[in-house]
């Protein structure tokens, strides 16, 4: 358990009402709750996750930025998701969530 | 009705039952006895009646006949008299006829006249008549002589007699003069010397007088009607005066078209007897029968009517009769029987209260005074002992009881500690079988077994044995049981496991308790197995074809020796090996003849093991059964079998916990870069693979303890395929709903994503349900 958490790295900046936030290992069953809990969301309205440390998102961790997004859209604001991988980028693709991504540069 | 009857009778008391059974049977028997009695006795009764009547008319008959013999008789002398004399002597003739009717006199006929007719030959009709009448005072005779001019005017019948000399008995007629019923006898004759007949001698008789007379001797049965019929079957008496001397009986027959009256005539005129029922008499005004016989000589008859009423007036009478006696028995027989069901109930029930109190445990009442019955009695008897004996075993046992208790709870407690410190989930795994066993001896010991994963692949078995027995070995069992456990999962040698195990045992053993123990540690991918002994008795192994007790180093018992050192030993189990640990309780289970089943028996019974584990113990179990028979088992006997059977190549099994899921994703990820698969085909898989992990690990298993999942991957045309196979709830996630990912994404669920990265990201997938295991391949292309 202790090493399974250890398995995502979360850094978070906060700068008004945004947090830009940057992740790093995987986004899984174990990890991913964990996201939903260590951002503070209270009065944000723009958050942005540096996807580029982020090697795998599985669909628990879909569920946890879709959580994210619900409790920013309820503020008036919304996610925003940075230096994805191809990879992930696919999943995204493929699951129709791809409109959080910021678009490919 | 049939139940109501039946459930209706079975709250009654005995004493109504004995009643009514035995009232039920006493009036069945009565009315059978009474309808054979009324049955069988009718015919008899009537019988006689009948016999009596037949016998009183056939009497009468003969009685009557006798005065017509008389009469004829009287006729018959006369007659030979006159045929002695002339014609003319009329002096004689007077003397002659007054002389036949002073025989009268003195007979029992009654006459009213008799006479003599002379008469020339060529005319009947002219004559002259000496007649002589009877004037009603005794012995005094009227004599009259006239001279007839027309016989016939007189005597109209006279035209039927015969020119014969046989006598002729005129049908009944009223006389003139004293209105009496009467009948003339007549016969003709030849006076002396004379060729023809020109004379008739004659006696009237009193037909009333007569019948009266022939009474006097004879009686018959009842209200019997006395009818007298004469030859043509004239009624000459008849109780209907417009019958009598005015009606045969055929004409009457004809009138009331009463057939039967007919026969009767005929029959009399035949000179026979006999009876007839007649539906309807106007003698006795109803149903009638008639008993009949005919007066010979005269060829009249007589006939006896009775109502049938009246004649069957008896057999009612007599049945009435038995009716009420049966009543009044019955009703005797019911006081009688209830007076004594009552006296015999009632000591019954006095036992029936006294048996309450008892089974109520009030044992104070006695019985005051045994009951005179003799089966009562003896079942008095038996209650009153019951009490006394019951009374001293419950004395008996309150004493030991209390001791009892004591033993008994320190008992529950350490069989108790025992049973909850023993393993019972088993695992469920392709890769070997495992059973254990535990029958407990009567006194607790501490014998235990334990079996868990060491990691992923590596299963360890115990079984060991501690010294002692009762609450305090129960609790140094659990101590060591939970020392091997945690300590052997620190990854040591078994050596080392042992020699730290031993070392805190001995850690305040002021009791000088020990343990002896056998652990096994098995790799379930290769087989390899390393054990460590501690004064156990070696287990068996059947391995490569080959059985045999394992080769241990003994070692010292653990808890005894705080520097002890123990070896670990190694063996290859392969595929289809099978170890069985056991205590001494199997061993050295003993028989009446106290002799031990002992390791031979154990290593015959073990040839014949196969690859499930729990067969294989009851196999040993009924051996040693067999070996023990009835002997009280004095020892726990505790065994585990253990079946190694090992895995296909390229299979892993991980526990299905989702904290292992990155394990388990770089084992993959490992194996694929082995296999060469391209960098998108390994995310993908990693992808799928995660997916199927997890759902197994979060909605198969119910259970996490000891759930795992094997796992299995191959690379064959072109695709690399990996196989998940689970005990868990049948579940298959190819079948789940998917999320519309063309909504929006305010309208989005947050759940479901699952299946459809499933879908989207691997190249095949199949879902079966076999063998009662969810089984899901995921494949994806090798080059993408």
């Amino acid at each position: 358990m202790v090493e399974a958490n250890k398995n995502l790295r979360i850094e978070q900046k906060r700068e008004g009402d945004k947090i830009v936030c940057k992740l790093s290992g995987w986004l899984d069953p174990n990890t991913s709750p964990e996201l939903v809990n260590k951002l503070d969301l209270n009065g944000i309205k723009s958050l942005v996750i540096d996807m580029s440390g982020v090697e795998y998102v599985f669909s628990a961790g879909l569920r946890s930025i879709l959580m994210l997004q619900k409790l920013l859209e309820f503020q008036g604001g919304n996610i925003k998701l940075t230096n994805v991988s191809d990879d992930i980028r696919g999943i995204f693709e493929c699951t129709g969530l791809d409109s959080l991504l910021e678009p490919k540069a | 009705m049939k139940n109501f009857v039946k459930s209706w009778l079975s709250k009654r008391s005995i004493e109504f039952k004995v009643n009514l059974s035995i009232l039920t049977c006493i009036f069945l028997c009565f009315l059978g006895l009474m309808y054979i009695v009324s049955k069988k006795s009718e015919p008899i009764i009537k019988d006689q009646i009948d016999t009596i009547a037949q016998k009183s008319i056939e009497m009468y008959a003969t009685d009557f006949a006798h005065l017509i013999t008389d009469a004829e008789r009287i006729i018959i002398t006369t007659k030979n008299t006159l045929t002695q004399i002339s014609k003319d002597n009329t002096k004689t003739l007077n003397m002659v006829l007054s002389s036949a009717l002073q025989t009268v006199y003195h007979s029992e006929l009654t006459f009213t006249n008799g006479w003599v007719y002379v008469f020339p030959p060529e005319d009947v009709s002219r004559g002259k008549l000496y007649l002589a009448t009877d004037t009603g005072d005794d012995d005094i005779i009227d004599f009259k002589t006239e001279k007839i001019t027309n016989f016939y005017d007189r005597f109209p019948w006279f035209k039927q007699v015969p020119k014969e000399e046989i006598i002729y008995w005129s049908e009944p007629y009223q006389d003139v003069e004293s209105g009496e019923t009467v009948v003339t006898c007549l016969m003709p004759f030849k006076f002396l010397g004379q060729k023809e007949f020109t004379g008739l001698v004659a006696l009237t008789v009193n037909v009333s007088e007569m019948q009266r007379n022939s009474l006097k001797g004879s009686s018959f049965y009842g209200n019997g009607r006395l009818l007298l019929i004469s030859k043509s079957g004239l009624y000459v008496t008849h109780p209907d005066p417009n019958i009598a001397l005015q009606m045969t009986i055929f004409q009457l027959s004809r009138r009331m078209n009463l057939p039967q009256l007919g026969i009767v005539g005929k029959n009399l005129a035949a000179g026979q007897s006999g009876q007839a029922e007649i539906p309807y008499s106007s003698v006795v005004d109803g149903p009638a029968i008639f008993f009949y016989a005919p007066i010979k000589n005269i060829k009249w008859g007589f006939c006896l009517v009775y109502a049938k009423d009246e004649l069957l007036k008896p057999i009612r009478q007599f049945k009435w009769v038995l009716g009420l006696s049966l009543l009044l028995s019955v009703l005797l027989l019911f006081l009688f029987t209830e007076r004594i069901g009552h006296h015999s109930v009632s000591q019954l029930n006095t036992l029936c209260n006294v048996a309450e109190k008892y089974g109520k445990g009030d044992f104070s009442e006695n019985f005051d005074e045994m009951p005179t019955s003799s089966d009562i009695n003896r079942l008095a008897t038996a209650i009153s002992e019951m009490r006394s004996d019951i009374l001293e075993y419950v004395n008996k046992e309150r004493e030991e009881a209390s001791e009892k208790q004591k033993g008994e709870s320190e008992l529950e407690i350490a069989r108790h500690i025992q049973k909850s410190a023993l393993s019972n989930k088993y695992p469920k795994s392709e890769a070997f079988d495992i059973a254990t066993m535990m029958i407990p001896a009567k006194q607790v010991a501490g014998d235990f077994y334990d079996f868990f994963f060491i990691d992923d692949n590596k299963f360890a078995v115990v079984i060991a044995d501690v010294s002692g027995k009762g609450i305090p070995a129960s609790l140094y069992m659990m101590k060591a049981i939970t020392l091997i456990k945690n300590i052997s999962r620190s990854k040591m040698s078994l050596d080392q496991v042992f020699d730290h195990v031993n070392k805190q045992l001995c850690e305040g053993n002021d009791a000088c308790m020990f343990v002896t123990a056998f652990m096994a540690v098995i790799d379930l991918l290769t087989g390899k197995t390393k054990y460590v002994n501690a004064g156990h008795t070696p287990p068996l192994v059947a391995n490569n074809g080959e059985k045999k007790f394992l080769d241990v180093e003994t070692n010292i018992v653990l808890g005894v020796k705080e520097d002890a050192t123990f070896v670990e030993e190694e063996i290859d189990l392969e595929p289809g090996a099978h170890l069985l640990l056991y205590t001494d309780g199997v061993t050295e289970a003993e028989n009446i003849a106290t002799k031990f089943y002992g390791n031979k028996r154990l290593m015959k019974v073990f040839d014949s093991a196969g690859t499930n584990a729990a067969n294989n113990l009851s196999l040993v179990l009924k051996d040693i059964k067999k070996f023990v028979k009835n002997n009280p088992q004095s020892d726990d006997i505790t065994m585990l079998d253990f079946v190694f059977k090992g895995y296909e190549p390229g299979t892993i099994i991980m526990p299905a916990n989702v904290e292992r899921l990155k394990d388990f994703l770089m084992y993959l990820k490992d194996d694929m870069g082995k296999q060469g698969l391209s960098k998108k085909a390994v995310f993908n898989m990693v992808m799928i693979a995660e997916e199927a992990f997890a759902n197994i690990a979060q909605y198969a298993y119910s259970i996490k303890d000891n759930a795992t999942v094997t796992i299995k991957t191959r690379k064959e045309d072109g695709m690399y395929y990996v196989k998940f196979t689970d005990n868990g709830r049948r579940y298959n996630p190819l079948k789940n709903k998917m999320p519309d990912i063309t909504l929006d994404l305010k309208q989005r669920e947050i759940g479901g994503w699952g299946v459809l990265l499933l879908k989207k990201l691997a190249d095949s997938a199949s879902y079966k349900w076999l063998n009662k295991q969810n089984v899901l391949e995921l494949g994806v292309k090798v080059k993408k």
